[in-house]
């Protein structure tokens, strides 16, 4: 009991985890923590951790699994945090207490950089030698002479298996117990030498710099911002770039003396460690002799694409299906349970259990793209992908791995932008997260149907209606490449990470990552963009459902019954009608009770008063409504119409009556009064707003979490001008000929 | 004989690297990556539209944009 009762109060240690991407990271960091797992934010950075915890015989301890990078070098955000975690500079994160570098066995000297670099800031160190199996086979290694010339455990492993785990394990007490410090690099004396004056220099401005953060400010190729050292960006430059002069002067470049140098130091640290047998030949190559033919890898391409898209556009449509049918069966059980509370009625079955499902919807579709992206990327296929399409993006500023983020926002955006995680380049992820919505997603589908299959097919027949529907999915790609362009100038200034993308060998997929990536992507969607998702559909609920007056049914009653008399109905028999709730005239005061209250709601108000703006673009009351209704997501524009035009909510866009009611509805006021509303040139208007229009507050909701408030916010701005100008010159241009 | 662009290398021919031009982003990456000066790199293949290039250096298969790959100067290793 005593040893229970000690441990609890002792500190659980902390543990990070650093490595080059493809060094069997994440595989280890699985191995080592199962599922308990919690994906980590800083606050202005979009990078993520995740820190899991696992348990030693005597000790707990958090683990950290830092982003993969090749260098502490910060030319992106990736290597930033990994330099600010083990720094301690991130806000609520202490220094870690015990560094596992995992290095690729396959390339050691390479790997040891990193490691090396690490080791200048005295942390103790555990090395983790990844991929032993495969690296062991062909290469014998003198294990002990490194672990006596590095001075840090050093375990081999093979994460997949759980081999060495254990051995890890107690490596990794032993080095925290004994402070093991890997062996630093003696710098070149010149550059000692530069690194002191800097480093004194800036204690005379009172602040204390470690040497680990004294390397960053010399060497990176700009000068990185740490939050806490309070002297003046501009006379900090200009301490760095009066030492960085020095550098050059002692014969260094600045920005590469650090790996020159660490690789002075190490290989002589490797000599009689590493004896290779034959060469091995990467297995990767001669399977790249088809999957990057110059025919055969396109084909490869465009099937597994074509595959990826089949399965998020149309296998999770029985997942959807069941989200759906849920969801109304729960409808209908608190609809009936609080019926006599009408308001907390809507409130529950419209606003909340609504707007639960509102991003529940999205999980099958989020997940099944991410099991296909930690697919894509655990083989070693992604690099592959870009390879092969980058030359068909870098000219805009995108690079080859923004195909399958836009590629999934054809079925949905939210999944897309969440995907484009994988690209490195923060002004390319950026670029393609802008221009992903304008990719006609599924829910865009109902809409085109709807007017298409009311409008154009019964005049032009089939062939041109599919026509219309290819062009208007076509139209969103076109538009999207100026705006790429545009945004790739607005960029320029920002840093570019540049293209390098390692090849590395072909994996078989390890299963506990690509299970633990989506239950973890999934898990984040929900808690990021989830309750703003909520939050929205509560709104427009609000906005749709008041204000409430109280004579407004009984208006509608008695305007009823005045035209039933006036076609030449018998009041009593009205009356009588409305008394059994199956009757055709029930149904029919309760459309019309429905329409009433939308129509004098607080969105259609507003939607009145603007309609002047969308009139330009043939909209009415009802179409203005109708699409600022569908701003928070788009698809219930058809139910939403529905509901204007008093034939209940229930359509959907293969309903009859609705497209009998597109096909005779007119103008009720204005100079087109009595002209038809839905004439061919509106169709279109209509078809180009919604191509075109950030209409979906899921969509909104990630890109603010994914990259900032302020990109949703421009998301929002650009692509609603966009749509208004583009339906504008559509409704005007056609207007000629029809 | 004169140092020549990397990307002037025929497919499957190594050379010896020569120069790097250190104040371009890439090479300060490549570096990094430990593409070094004095190391022997293999130029595996174009991407099928011509961009980017595919090299291998000690084993380790990356690849990079053409015009960025011109930053590398290298010397063909004859008779391999």
């Amino acid at each position: 009991m005593e040893d229970v009762d000690s441990r609890a109060f002792e500190k659980p240690l902390q543990l990070a985890l650093a490595g080059n991407p493809n060094s069997g990271k994440t595989t280890l960091f699985n191995a080592l923590t199962g599922l308990r797992q919690r994906i980590g934010n800083y606050p202005g950075v979009t990078v993520t951790t995740t820190t899991g915890s696992m348990f030693f015989d005597q000790k707990s301890a958090y683990i950290t699994d830092l982003p993969g990078t090749y260098s502490l070098a910060a030319s992106s955000l990736d290597e930033k945090v990994v330099h600010d975690y083990i720094n301690g500079n991130l806000p609520h994160v202490s220094k870690p207490d015990v560094l596992v570098c995992v290095i690729d066995a396959t390339h050691l000297s390479k790997n040891l950089f990193l490691a090396s670099q690490l080791a200048e800031h005295h942390i103790p160190m555990v090395i983790a030698l990844s991929f032993w199996d495969s690296a062991s086979k062909h290469t014998h290694f003198e294990l002990g002479l490194l672990t006596q010339r590095l001075g840090v455990p050093i375990v081999p492993i093979n994460a997949a298996k759980g081999e060495g785990i254990a051995e890890l394990k107690s490596a990794i007490l032993d080095a925290h117990a004994n402070s093991k410090t890997m062996t630093r690099i003696l710098w070149d004396a010149k550059i000692q030498e530069v690194m002191d004056a800097f480093k004194k220099e800036v204690e005379q401005k009172g602040e204390r710099l470690s040497d680990a953060e004294v390397q960053r400010y010399l060497f990176d190729s700009y000068v990185p911002s740490l939050h806490r050292v309070k002297i003046d960006p501009v006379e900090l430059k200009k301490i760095v770039d009066f030492h960085r002069a020095k550098i050059r002067q002692g014969g260094f470049h600045p920005h590469t003396a650090e790996a020159v140098l660490h690789s002075h130091h190490l290989n002589p640290l490797l000599i009689g460690v590493v004896s290779s047998g034959k060469t091995r030949t990467r297995r990767a190559e001669s399977i790249d002799k088809i999957l990057t033919h110059r025919f055969w890898g396109f084909a490869a391409f465009v099937l597994f694409m074509y595959l990826i898209f089949q399965s998020v556009y149309s296998w999770s449509s029985p997942f959807m299906d069941g989200i759906d049918f849920v969801k109304g069966f729960l409808q209908g059980q608190a609809s009936e349970a609080l019926a006599s509370f009408p308001q907390l009625q809507s409130l529950v079955t419209d606003g909340i259990i609504e707007g639960v499902g509102a991003f529940l919807i999205f999980l099958p579709q989020i997940l099944i793209l991410f099991f296909f992206i930690s697919l894509l990327e655990e083989t070693g296929y992604m690099a592959r992908a870009a390879f092969l399409m980058d030359r068909l993006f870098s000219w805009s500023g995108l690079n080859g791995k923004s195909f399958v983020p836009l590629l999934s926002s054809f079925a949905c955006a939210v999944p897309g932008i969440l995907s484009t995680r994988t690209i490195e380049d923060q002004k390319s992820r950026i670029i393609t997260i802008m221009i992903a919505p304008l990719m006609s997603c599924s829910a865009r589908l109902p809409v085109y149907v709807l007017l298409i299959g009311a409008l154009i097919e019964p005049r032009y027949g089939s062939f041109v209606a599919g026509l219309t529907l290819f062009a208007i999915h076509l139209l969103g790609v076109i538009v999207a490449l100026p705006v790429a362009l545009i945004l790739r100038f607005f960029l320029k200034s920002k840093q570019s990470k540049p293209f390098l993308i390692e090849m590395p060998e072909y994996q078989i997929p390890n299963i506990r990552n690509v299970s633990s990536r989506m239950w973890n992507e999934a898990k984040e969607f929900i808690v990021r963009a989830g309750t703003i998702i909520f939050a929205i559909t509560i709104l427009v609920w609000a906005a749709l459902y008041y204000p409430r007056p109280a004579d407004l049914e009984e208006k509608v009653k008695q305007e009823m019954h005045a035209s039933y008399i006036e076609e030449g109905g018998n009041g009593g028999e009205f009356f009588q009608a409305l008394e059994d709730e199956e009757s055709d005239i029930s149904a029919a005061l309760g459309q019309k009770i429905d329409s009433a209250y939308i129509n004098q709601s607080y969105l259609s108000r507003f939607g009145k008063a603007v309609q002047p703006v969308f009139d330009l673009a043939g909209f009415d009351w009802r179409i203005t409504v109708g699409i600022l209704a569908s701003f928070p997501a788009r698809e219930v524009i058809v139910s939403t119409l529905g509901v204007i035009f008093s034939l209940g909510g229930e359509v959907d866009e293969g309903s009859h009556s609705l497209r009998e009611a597109i096909n005779h509805s007119v103008w009720t006021q204005g100079s087109k009064m009595g002209q038809p509303l839905f004439t061919i040139p509106v169709a279109f208007s209509i078809m180009v707003f919604f191509a075109l229009c950030q209409q979906c507050g899921s969509t909104l909701a990630v890109i603010r979490s994914e990259i900032s408030t302020k990109w949703a916010v421009w998301s929002f701005v650009y692509m609603t001008l966009l749509a208004w100008v583009g339906s504008v010159a559509t409704y005007q241009f056609l207007n000629l000929f029809f | 004989m004169k140092p020549q662009c990397l990307s002037k290398l025929q497919k499957g021919e190594i050379a010896r690297i020569v120069t790097m031009d250190q104040d371009a982003p890439v090479c300060q990456r490549l570096m990094n990556f430990g593409v070094l000066p004095d190391k022997q790199i293999r130029y595996i293949k174009p991407a099928p539209m011509g961009d980017p290039l595919e090299f291998e250096v000690e084993g380790r298969a990356f690849s990079v944009r053409k015009t960025d790959a011109c930053r590398i100067k290298v010397l063909p290793i004859n008779g391999l």
